[in-house]
C-alpha cells in the first residue's frame, strides 16, 4: 500500500562518473518503509538542543537495493551525532562505521543507502556529507547515495523529499563540497504485515493523551464495524438526497455502486444454511475440543502433583504416594497413574482423528 | 554519580558533624552540614534551604552506617542502620517537639562494576563536580559510597527530597559528564530507586511496584512487527530499551539480535529457529546488545536494557527457552518484560503484542532449579502462575501523532468534486484510514481451525511423552524400591543368622550405597505445556467469538428474513 506519492516526471538520473562499466542512467525509484520514517522523527524528537546549534540531525539509511539499482528500499534507519554550526560540520565518522557495521550484522542482507537529515535546507555542508555519503570508500559508489530529507518544523505538515546527487563543480579542489541535487520519485510503502502495526499507532494517534491500548480482537471487530456501518449510512444518506433531489447525482458514482451491489453472490438459500451451518459447527467444535484438552490437562496437573492419601501403603518416598498408588496395577496403570485423568482422558482419543477433518 | 576509591574516616567525620550540629543547631553559622564524604563548602547542605521534615532527615542520616561487607550486592534495605536512623529522627523531632508530618523522600541506588583498568582518580573528579552540581541544584540530602570489593563490585547511594529534585540535580553538564565517563568506564551498572517514608514508628523502605503497564512506542512497535514479519515463520528475536517510570515500563527502541548464519546448512528451518530463540542468553549476543546499547546512548536513547522480544505464530511461544530467556532478563533486571508478536494473529487485522513477565514466585523455584512433586506441593506453584501478563499500551510522541494524521493524506478541500466517470474513482481510489482496519472483517475460518488443531495435537503429544517420562520413572522406582526391600529382609534374615550364630551384625543401611533411585524428572516441561493449552484455547475462544458474529452477520445478509 502505498500511501504517500508526489506526482513529477523523473525521467533519468545523472551519469555519475564510473570506472566500474556501470551504466547507472535508469530512473531511480526510492520506496520508504515506515519503520524508517518512525525512527527518523524519533531522532528528531531526541535531538541534543543543549551545546550544539544546529536545528537538524542526520542519520544513515539502510535497506535493499535491486538488482540493476533502479529501486531502493529504505528499511531502517540509524542517528549518527553531529555537530554544526556557522563554518564547519562535524559527522562522527567512527561512530557511523561501527553503528554500520552493528546494524549490517543483524540483517545482513542490507546495505548503505544514503542518508537523512531532518530539515529541506540543502547547503554546502549537505553536499559535503553528500559526497562523503557517495565516496568509493566509505558509501554507497558506484550507486547512488540517496539523501532523505524530513521537515520536522512544528506546526507544519510532515514533508519527505529524496534526492541524489551529480557531481558539479567550479574548480576541482571545490568538488568535495559541491554537488548537484537531483530530486527522485519516492513512495512510502506499508506491506500487509504493518497494517495491523499502524492501525494501532493511528488509534493512538487519535487520542489525546497519544496513547492506545492493544485491545482484543472482538473490540477491534466492533469498532471496525461501527466504522462500517458509518460509511454505510453515509453512502445512503448521499443516495438518499440525489433521490430527494436535494443535489446532483453523479453517474460515475451511482454506476460505481451498482457495479459494488452486483457483486453480492446469488446462492440458493439452502446452500447458504447449509455452508453456514458446517461452519458454525467446525469452529464450535474446535473452541469444546480446544477447552476439553484444557480441562484434562489441567486436571492432569492437579492430580500429578495432590498429595493424594489412599494408596500410601508402601510409602518409601515422600509425596509419590498418589502416583504409586494408581502404578501398582502394571501396564494398565499407565494413565491410571495420573489418577483421574486417565479414566478421562480415554474418551478424548476417538475424538482427536477428526479434528484435522474439521 | 560515580564511585570514589578511598574511605575517606566516613563515620567519624560524620558523627563529629552531628555532634556539632546537635549542640550548636541554634547557631546560624552552623547551617551547613556535611553529606557526604566530601568536604569542600560547594559539597555542604544548607539547611536553611530545606523544610523542617527533610532538615530532621538530613541530620539523622549523618548517623548513616553500612552495615554489612557485601553491600555491593546486598539487598538495599539490609545493607544501611535504617533503624538506627529512624531512632535519630524520632529522637530529633521530639526535641524540637515537632509533630511528624507524613513525608516520602527519594532514594537512588547505583550497583555498578568496574574493570581492573578503570582509573579511579578521574572517577573521583567527575564525581566531585557531579556532587557539587547536584548540592547547589537543592533538595540532595545524603550521599554515600564504598569501596569496590575484589570483584569490582560497588554501591553509591543518593537520599533527595523528591524525585523532582532527583531528576533536576541531574541534568546539569557535570552530572552529564560524569554520567558519560561512567558509560565507558564501568563493565555493568544498575539503577534502583526506591521511596523511604518514615512514619511515626517505623520507616518502610520499599521498592517501587515492579511494572504495571509497558508503554510501547510506536516506532518499536513497528521495528518488531517488521523484523518478525520478515523473518517469519522463523522464529525472531531482538532487545527492547527503554526506562521504568514510576511502574510504567517506557520501551523507546528496539533491535534485532544477529541472526546465525546458516546457509551452510540451510533447509534446517527449525535449526535457524531454535538459534534464534536462544539467541538472546547467547554470549555473542549480549556483548553484541552492549556494544549496540552504548552506541543508542550516544545519541539519546534511553538506553536502559529492559528486555527482549520473540515472534510466535499462533500463541505457541510457551517452551523452555522462552523461560529461559525471561529469566536471564529478569535476573538482571526486576523489572525486564519480553514482548511477544503474534504474526499469523497480526496478520488477521489486529496487532497482537503482548508483554509477560515471570512471576515472582516462579522465580525463585526456578532459581532452585527443582520442579518435583515434592517441591511442588510446597510452593504451591501452578503452571498458572509462571508468567504474569503486563497490559500493553501504544505510545506516540507529538511528532509522530502529526505524521499519523497526515498518512494518508486527508481530502485538500472539505468538498471533493464528484467524479466524473467510473475511471476517476478506480485511479484515485479512496484510501482507507489505517484505523479502523476493515482486515478484521475478512471471513477465513479454516486456516485458523487448521492451524489451532495441529497445535493442540503438539501439545497432547508432549503431554503424553511427559506422562510416559513420569511412568517411566515411577516404574524405576518401585523396581528398586522392591529390590531395596528384598535386599533388606535378606540382611535382616542374614543377621539374624549370624545373630543365632553369636557373629557381629551386618550393616543395615548399606543399601543407600548399594541402590541408586532414580532422579524425578522435573515438572516444569509438563507445566508450560498446560500453560500453552491454556493459552490456545484461550486463543480458541476469542477466534469463536468474532468468527460466529461475522457468519451471523453474513447468513443475515445474504438471508434476509
Amino acid at each position: 500500500m502505498a500511501v504517500e506519492q508526489e506526482h513529477f516526471v523523473h525521467l533519468a538520473r545523472p551519469l555519475a562518473p564510473t570506472s566500474m562499466g556501470f551504466t547507472g542512467s535508469a530512473p531511480l525509484t526510492v520506496n520508504v518503509q515506515p519503520q524508517a520514517v518512525f525512527s527518523v522523527i524519533d531522532h528528531a524528537v531526541r535531538r541534543d538542543t543543549r551545546d550544539t546549534q544546529s536545528t537538524r540531525v542526520i542519520g544513515a539509511l539502510v535497506g535493499t537495493r535491486s538488482e540493476d539499482g533502479s529501486e531502493v528500499e529504505v528499511r531502517s534507519t540509524f542517528a549518527i551525532p553531529h555537530t554544526e554550526n556557522e563554518d564547519q560540520v562535524e559527522v562522527d565518522v567512527e561512530y557511523q562505521k561501527n553503528m554500520l557495521a552493528l546494524t549490517l550484522k543483524a540483517s545482513p542482507r542490507e546495505t548503505l543507502l544514503g542518508w537523512y537529515t531532518t530539515s529541506h535546507e540543502l547547503n554546502s555542508f549537505s553536499a559535503l556529507i553528500q559526497n562523503f555519503f557517495a565516496s568509493p570508500e566509505t558509501g554507497t559508489f558506484p550507486h547512488p547515495a540517496v539523501h532523505l530529507t524530513i521537515s520536522t518544523e512544528p506546526g507544519a505538515p510532515i514533508a519527505t523529499k529524496t534526492y541524489i546527487s551529480a557531481p558539479v563543480a567550479v574548480s576541482p579542489d571545490r568538488a568535495a563540497e559541491s554537488c548537484l541535487f537531483i530530486e527522485v520519485p519516492h513512495k512510502l510503502l506499508f506491506s500487509d504485515a504493518e497494517r495491523a502495526a499502524l492501525g494501532t499507532a493511528s488509534a493512538a494517534a487519535e487520542t489525546e493523551a497519544r496513547s492506545a491500548p492493544v485491545i482484543s480482537d472482538i473490540e477491534t471487530l466492533a469498532q471496525s464495524l461501527e466504522s462500517v456501518s458509518d460509511l454505510l449510512e453515509r453512502v445512503s444518506g448521499f443516495v438518499g438526497e440525489v433521490l430527494d433531489e436535494e443535489r446532483d447525482g453523479s453517474h460515475a458514482l451511482g454506476q460505481y455502486l451498482m457495479n459494488a451491489l452486483s457483486l453480492a453472490p446469488k446462492v440458493s438459500s439452502t446452500q447458504i444454511e447449509a455452508d453456514f451451518n458446517n461452519h458454525v459447527q467446525d469452529v464450535l467444535m474446535v473452541s469444546y475440543l480446544a477447552n476439553t484438552i484444557r480441562t484434562q490437562i489441567d486436571l492432569a496437573q492437579r492430580l500429578a502433583t495432590a498429595n493424594l492419601v489412599g494408596g500410601d501403603k508402601e510409602g518409601g518416598e515422600k509425596g509419590k504416594e498418589g502416583e504409586e498408588g494408581g502404578g501398582r496395577p502394571g501396564r494398565g496403570g499407565k494413565r491410571g497413574g495420573r489418577g483421574g485423568g486417565g479414566q478421562r482422558g480415554e474418551p478424548r482419543e476417538p475424538r482427536e482423528p477428526r479434528e484435522p477433518n474439521e | 554519580m560515580t564511585i570514589q576509591e578511598g574511605p575517606v574516616l566516613v563515620a567519624e567525620v560524620q558523627a563529629q558533624s552531628f555532634r556539632n550540629l546537635e549542640t550548636k543547631r541554634s547557631s546560624a553559622a552552623d547551617r551547613h552540614l556535611i553529606v557526604s564524604p566530601y568536604s569542600e563548602q560547594e559539597h555542604l547542605l544548607d539547611l536553611e534551604t530545606l523544610d523542617i521534615e527533610n532538615q530532621l532527615l538530613a541530620i539523622a542520616l549523618t548517623k548513616m552506617k553500612c552495615l554489612r561487607q557485601d553491600y555491593a550486592t546486598a539487598p538495599y534495605v539490609q545493607t544501611f542502620n535504617w533503624e538506627e536512623i529512624i531512632e535519630t529522627l524520632q529522637t530529633l523531632a521530639g526535641r524540637l517537639n515537632h509533630t511528624w508530618k507524613r513525608t516520602s523522600f527519594f532514594v537512588v541506588a547505583f550497583r555498578s562494576r568496574i574493570p581492573p583498568t578503570t582509573v579511579y582518580a578521574e572517577l573521583g573528579t567527575l564525581d566531585k563536580a557531579a556532587h557539587a552540581e547536584a548540592t547547589a541544584s537543592g533538595g540532595f540530602l545524603k550521599y554515600w559510597f564504598g569501596t569496590p570489593d575484589i570483584e569490582g563490585r560497588n554501591l553509591a547511594t543518593c537520599i533527595w527530597r523528591s524525585q523532582d529534585d532527583a531528576r533536576k540535580g541531574g541534568v546539569g553538564p557535570a552530572h552529564r559528564k560524569a554520567a558519560g565517563a561512567a558509560r565507558s568506564l564501568y563493565t555493568f551498572w544498575k539503577i534502583d530507586r526506591f521511596k523511604l517514608t518514615p512514619s511515626d514508628t517505623m520507616a518502610d523502605a520499599q521498592k517501587d511496584v515492579p511494572c504495571k503497564s509497558a508503554q510501547v512506542e510506536s516506532l518499536v512497535v513497528m521495528k518488531i512487527v517488521k523484523h518478525c514479519s520478515s523473518s517469519f515463520p522463523t522464529t525472531a528475536t531482538g532487545s527492547i530499551v527503554g526506562m521504568d517510570n514510576n511502574g510504567v515500563l517506557e520501551i523507546t527502541n528496539t533491535f534485532p539480535f544477529p541472526t546465525v548464519d546458516v546457509s551452510g546448512t540451510d533447509s534446517h528451518q527449525s535449526d535457524a529457529s531454535s538459534l534464534a530463540a536462544a539467541a538472546p542468553r547467547a554470549k555473542a549476543n549480549i556483548a553484541y546488545q552492549n556494544e549496540m546499547i552504548r552506541h543508542l546512548k550516544e545519541v539519546n536513547v534511553d538506553a536502559n536494557n529492559v528486555g527482549w522480544y520473540t515472534s510466535a505464530t499462533m500463541g505457541n511461544f510457551i517452551n523452555l527457552s522462552f523461560i529461559e530467556n525471561q529469566h536471564h532478563y529478569q535476573r538482571d533486571n526486576d523489572k525486564a518484560v519480553a514482548l511477544v508478536h503474534d504474526v499469523s494473529r497480526s496478520s488477521q487485522g489486529a496487532l497482537s503484542l503482548r508483554a509477560f513477565r515471570l512471576s515472582p514466585e516462579f522465580m525463585t523455584a526456578y532459581k532452585e532449579g527443582k520442579f518435583t512433586t515434592e517441591s511442588l506441593q510446597k510452593s504451591k506453584l501452578t503452571f498458572r502462575d509462571i508468567i504474569v501478563e503486563v497490559p500493553v499500551v501504544v505510545h506516540n510522541s507529538h511528532l509522530l501523532t502529526s505524521f499519523l494524521h497526515q498518512v494518508p493524506a486527508p481530502p485538500k478541500s472539505a468538498e471533493i468534486p464528484l467524479p466524473a466517470s467510473l475511471e476517476d474513482i478506480r485511479r484515485d481510489p479512496a484510501q482507507p484510514p489505517a484505523h479502523p482496519s476493515f482486515d478484521t472483517l475478512d471471513l477465513s475460518i479454516d486456516p485458523f481451525l487448521e492451524k489451532t488443531c495441529d497445535l493442540l495435537l503438539d501439545s497432547i503429544e508432549s503431554h503424553y511423552s511427559d506422562l510416559n517420562n513420569h511412568q517411566y520413572y515411577q516404574r524405576q522406582l518401585t523396581r528398586e524400591q522392591f529390590k531395596i526391600t528384598q535386599w533388606q529382609t535378606k540382611r535382616k534374615a542374614e543377621n539374624a543368622a549370624r545373630l543365632a550364630a553369636k557373629q557381629q551384625p551386618l550393616p543395615e543401611d548399606e543399601w543407600q550405597r548399594l541402590f541408586k533411585l532414580p532422579q524425578e524428572p522435573s515438572r516444569l516441561e509438563g507445566m508450560l505445556n498446560a500453560r500453552q493449552v491454556e493459552q490456545y484455547s484461550k486463543q480458541v475462544d476469542g477466534f469463536t467469538a468474532t468468527i460466529t458474529s461475522k457468519m451471523f452477520a453474513v447468513r443475515g445478509n445474504l438471508l434476509p428474513e
